[in-house]
């Protein structure tokens, strides 16, 4: 699951089965928008791992579109 | 006795000589704004996937095959969360985000989809430059945000058009805060409006009081989800509103709106009629 943003005191969670509200206290406070999280043992935790592995994926793709239509 | 049958290709409907439609596209709690004038036209976000799926219905019952511009105002499902599937479905001249600083790049599904589809199809894609201007038919567009390379919320990178058509101006600013909104007055490139898209769907984080101030708009257009879980919009951002117009319409009540501007004055109907 990944933090799309936060509303309020909602955070808007992008899960398998679509968006998702939950409540912002249920997440720890470092929780930013693009963090992966997971859910376990009744509480959500940020996979650092994940997120950056995640955010250089896009960053190399978003970069080379960029890129490619300055050429 | 037999009928010839004739098919006749859908002709793309666009407004009248000298006009300048903005359609305010029902996508539930979300932004889609279509803008044509003359042969030329811009797409301004399309709300989530599954609300996409409407403005391309929408779009397609106009006639609508090409989109000359489309803007991704900042990656938020509710505004970029159906992108692929506008890519996918029209041929698109060019396609604008705001620049994001490297820690703030998006890692959601739908933006990867994005980036997957604008590849696939050879989209032009290009970061707004503010103080960039360009012309929808005889519409006049200025980038007037963002305003820095780097925020603490995403919200405030979104890309903040007015678009003036003759003596008529029209200003979307996607979710940006309090704090793009200052830097919009700093900018010097804000002046009244007769049209506000009001910032993020009339949440009290944006439409400040001094920004208001500013633009003083004579029609407010706020695009919303009927009982959306985050109280948009805000009675407080409503009463601010109301300082300055009493027209104010949602999509949430009124369904689609479109807004047609003759240079001169403008026209507004709406799907349903309630404001």
């Amino acid at each position: 699951m990944t933090i799309d943003r936060f509303e309020g005191d909602y955070a808007v969670l992008e899960t398998d089965e679509g968006m998702v509200n939950i409540h912002r206290a249920h997440l720890p406070s470092s929780a930013r928008e693009g963090d992966v999280v997971t859910y376990s043992n009744g509480g959500f935790s940020i996979d650092r791992e994940a997120t950056d592995d995640l955010r250089a994926e896009v960053r190399e793709k978003l970069h080379r579109l960029l890129t490619g239509n300055n050429d | 006795m037999c009928f010839a049958l004739t098919f006749v290709p859908k002709q793309p409907v666009y407004p009248a000589e000298g006009e300048m439609q903005v359609h305010f596209i029902d996508v539930g709690q979300g932004d889609c704004i279509y803008i044509a004038a003359g042969t030329e036209n811009m797409l301004i976000d399309c709300g989530e996937a599954d609300e996409s799926v409407r403005a391309v219905g929408y779009l397609r019952d106009m006639g609508v095959k090409r989109l000359d511009y489309v803007v991704g105002t900042h990656p938020h499902s509710d505004h970029m969360g159906g992108m692929d599937n506008i890519i996918n479905a029209f041929e698109i001249g060019e396609f604008i985000i705001p620049h994001l600083d490297d820690e703030d790049i998006p890692t959601t599904s739908y933006f990867l989809r994005f980036l997957d589809a604008a590849e696939k199809h050879g989209v032009k894609l290009t970061e707004a430059v503010t103080g960039s201007e360009f012309t929808v038919g005889d519409a006049h567009c200025e980038i007037i945000a963002p305003n820095s390379d780097k925020y603490e919320d995403i919200n405030n990178y979104s890309v903040g058009i007015v678009v003036r058509h003759g003596s008529r101006s029209f200003i979307f600013t996607g979710d940006a805060e309090g704090v793009a909104e200052r830097e919009m007055i700093d900018g010097g490139r804000l002046g009244r409006v007769n049209v506000y898209k009001v910032g993020h769907h009339g949440s009290s984080s944006s439409s400040t009081a001094a920004f208001l101030g500013v633009i003083r708009p004579e029609v407010a257009v706020i695009s919303c989800g009927a009982g959306n879980p985050y109280g948009h919009p805000t009675d407080a951002v409503i009463k601010r509103l109301s300082a300055y117009t009493d027209n104010i319409y949602r999509t949430d009540l009124c369904g689609n709106i479109v807004i047609t501007s003759d240079g001169s004055s403008l026209r507004v109907s709406a799907e349903r009629s309630s404001r």
